[in-house]
């Protein structure tokens, strides 16, 4: 795993990011293959939206998938791709946990649009003209 | 009263990276309870103690001179979790709304069954029965360094 080490931030490891939110997070643990990898959402005090996402590795074959994530995220950035960049999310750093490396980007608005199908008319937002 | 890790300990561990005891409370842990089973323990670091949201709310907060005290749910439970938020209303609207969604491949009956329990867990109260029902309330106790 040292071979991630470059990426990493001295010293800081995501236990510090989430005690810096108060532990106001919320973890997603759904991948099950090989690439397994966790989510954590936070959620800084006072704000009701997320603002940060981490990607942490359970594995080893997940760690190299995060960095290689976190290689293309910042080669994307680099290239300057215009307002589509809007819509990738951008790194703001990276921590360690257990020695692995933990990518952390802004978190982007989005809606679940499988939820949405299936909310009674009543639910849905009135579409804007 | 039992103590023991979580089952399946990914989230836990990283979400709870400081954690060294497990304390099962079931309904109650009342304070003194509480310094016996840390003064019993050998282990030093945090303390996860599983119990109803309601329950901690009630006998964590006798606590809280111990150290900070923070609240968390697991579904579908403890041992196998797939979701684990912090008791805060913001962030449990945030995943009801924005990340729980009826799984691709539901049939429509099972489908909209799931959808109305989705709808449901908008109210904190759902989350909080969810959570006793299936052992997932779980209250984080950082000891002073």
């Amino acid at each position: 795993m040292t071979e991630h080490a470059s990426f990493i931030v001295a010293g800081l490891t995501l236990a510090d990011l989430i005690d810096s939110v108060g532990g106001r997070v919320a973890g997603l643990a759904m991948s099950k293959d090989s690439n397994a990898k966790l989510t954590i959402i936070l959620f800084p005090p006072g704000q009701d939206r997320p603002v940060y996402v981490a990607k942490v590795p359970t594995t080893d074959v997940g760690a190299r998938r995060v960095a290689q994530e976190a290689a293309l995220l910042g080669d994307l950035e680099l290239r300057g791709i215009g307002p589509i960049g809007e819509t990738i999310p951008h790194i703001v750093t990276m921590v360690e946990h257990l020695g692995r490396p933990v990518l952390v980007t802004n978190a982007l608005p989005g809606r679940n649009m499988f939820a949405d199908g299936r909310r009674s008319r009543s639910d849905r937002e009135p579409l804007r003209s | 009263m039992r103590s023991g890790p979580p089952v399946e300990d990914g989230v836990w561990d990283v979400l709870f990276p400081t954690v060294s005891l497990w304390i099962n409370a079931r309904w109650s842990l009342r304070a003194r309870q509480l310094e016996r089973q840390l003064a019993a323990s050998l282990r030093r670091g945090d303390v996860a103690v599983v119990m109803p949201p309601w329950a901690a709310v009630r006998s964590a907060t006798d606590a809280t001179d111990l150290a900070s005290v923070r609240h968390y749910i697991a579904l579908p439970s403890r041992r196998r979790p797939k979701v684990v938020a912090s008791s805060h209303p913001e962030v449990l609207r945030y995943v009801s709304d924005k990340v729980l969604t009826v799984p691709p491949g539901a049939g429509p009956v099972s489908g909209l069954l799931l959808a109305g329990l989705l709808r449901l867990l908008r109210h904190r109260t759902a989350w909080d029965l969810a959570a006793a029902a299936s052992g997932g309330g779980v209250v984080l106790i950082r000891r002073p360094g």
